[in-house]
């Protein structure tokens, strides 16, 4: 056993040196180039406060987007889940809806934002979009997991009465499954504006597109602005989240 | 009035012979105890019995007709092991899931009880002792406020025949006798059949007419409760 752990290890030692060698990846470059790093954080330090009326609607139009994203994704992953849930739904449809959620998870949300950029234009519409795409797959992975984990004897119960599924998800998997549920909108609302901020990178809104826009017009000091907001936003919203899944708990 | 029979019974699970050509009959009015070590297949036949599990082979009569329709299921009450409540819902929304069966669809869908349901289901809070209890939530209350509304869940179901697999495992002799007390009057009450499940001679004994042994998927004995003492009813389903 020990021996098998050991070659493990050595396994993994060598595929990351490999890795390294086949990117030619060197981090003495860091200390190399440090002159170039050097002068951008003098410039990043020295922060415009010029912008700042920007930077306040920028974060409201993140904020906005992280809602309104995951709202519409969360809502739409209770019933992809309830399908998805084979103790709920019939083998072929559940097997259909667990590919559906979990292809929709395992594209990244700036992919997702590229695509509708194109579709949609630039702008919030391709952000919101996007988030809720993403969520969907996310949140609805979490939530058949836990309606499938659920106690089966009050499923028994309804089974045994000969209750409908409309009947078993209103009285037993809905009621059990809110305490995670609210849990997972709060999380996810936090997720969700840590994302919006990036996504405008790509041009699908909010305060990432600012912070790229001053980027490549090199004002290094008005992008540093809008990156401290995005600091201060997304502490600020998992912080709040946490408290409130913490209250929700106790 | 025969209220229910099961023919040779057989179950084969995963090659494993569970229920070995079970045959019993219950009375109309009549309160049955399966007893017997663990593993005898007592849980497994009462599944059975409920449609949760199919025999490989045998037959299961219902109030003289056959099988199991949903008409029938309507009037057939369960009490789980772990009693199956909704811990999240309050103590009056999990009664009510036992009229389920009684109102249209869409009323239940909606949540919309007719009067007289929530009458009885206020009046069975009354008798258990649940109102002061209507409105917590089941994961606050105690192991026996939870048989009673367990109890008063299947009774709103209005049954003829209730199933009970060992619904007072968790609690010590005074409190499962407290419980069996009030099934034992509203069985009187209401002319229910009961087929149960004990683990506890004393309990089995005093709260049942006839007594199944049931050891390694057969059915050993049947027993008159008030014809045998406790030891030798242990001595039985020990051995």
């Amino acid at each position: 056993m020990k021996d098998r752990l050991r070659y493990v290890w050595l396994s993994l030692i060598l595929i990351i040196i490999g890795s390294s060698i086949h990117l030619g990846f060197n981090p003495l470059s860091l200390i190399d180039d440090s002159n170039n790093g050097y002068i951008i954080m003098q410039e990043l330090l020295a922060i415009d406060f010029s912008v700042a009326d920007k930077v306040f609607y920028a974060v409201i139009e993140t904020l906005e987007m992280a809602t309104i994203g995951s709202s519409i994704g969360f809502a739409l992953s209770i019933p992809a889940a309830l399908l998805a849930a084979r103790n709920l739904s019939p083998f072929f449809i559940s097997i259909i809806f667990r590919s559906i959620v979990s292809i929709l998870w395992s594209i990244p949300p700036l992919l997702y934002a590229i695509l509708l950029v194109a579709i949609v234009g630039l702008g919030p519409t391709a952000g919101i979009l996007a988030i809720a795409l993403f969520v969907v797959g996310l949140s609805g992975k979490y939530l058949y997991e836990i309606y499938e984990s659920q106690n089966p004897s009050a499923y028994d119960v309804m089974n045994v009465m000969g209750s409908t599924r409309l009947q078993k998800v209103k009285y037993v998997t809905l009621p059990e499954a809110s305490p995670y549920m609210s849990n997972q909108y709060l999380f996810l609302l936090s997720y969700s504006v840590r994302e919006s901020a990036i996504l405008g990178l790509v041009g699908a809104g909010g305060i990432g597109f600012y912070i790229m826009q001053y980027l490549e017009s090199l004002n290094y000091g008005k992008a540093a602005l809008f990156i401290l907001a995005i600091l201060i936003i997304t502490i600020g919203m998992d912080y709040l989240s946490s408290k409130l899944r913490n209250k929700m708990v106790h | 009035m025969i209220i229910f029979k099961a023919e040779n019974l057989c179950l084969n699970l995963n090659g494993k012979d569970i229920l070995k050509n079970v045959s019993l009959t219950v009375e109309k009015g009549n309160a049955i105890t399966i007893m017997g070590p663990n593993g005898a297949g007592k849980t497994t036949l009462m599944r059975v019995i409920l449609g949760i599990l199919k025999p490989t082979t045998g037959k299961l009569y219902f109030f003289g007709g056959n099988g199991l329709n949903k008409e029938i299921k309507k009037v057939i009450g369960y009490i789980p092991q772990n009693l199956g409540l909704v811990n999240e819902l309050n103590v009056m929304n999990n009664i009510l899931i036992g009229a389920l069966r009684r109102v249209p669809r869409w009323r239940s869908i909606l949540g919309l009880y007719p009067n007289d349901i929530i009458d009885e289901a206020n009046e069975l809070l009354d008798v258990l002792k649940l109102s002061h209890l209507k409105n917590s939530k089941v994961k606050n209350l105690s192991g026996g406020e939870k048989q009673r509304v367990a109890i008063a869940r299947v009774l709103l179901q209005k049954p003829l025949l209730i199933l009970a697999d060992e619904m007072t495992a968790s609690l010590d002799l005074k409190a499962s006798r407290e419980i069996m007390d009030i099934l034992m009057e509203m069985k009187d009450k209401m002319n229910l059949t009961l087929i149960m499940i004990h683990h506890n001679p004393d309990i089995a004994k005093m709260y049942s007419d006839t007594i199944f042994i049931m050891v390694d998927g057969r059915l050993e004995k049947v027993i008159e409760a008030n014809a045998i003492d406790r030891d030798e009813l242990v001595r039985l389903y020990e051995r």
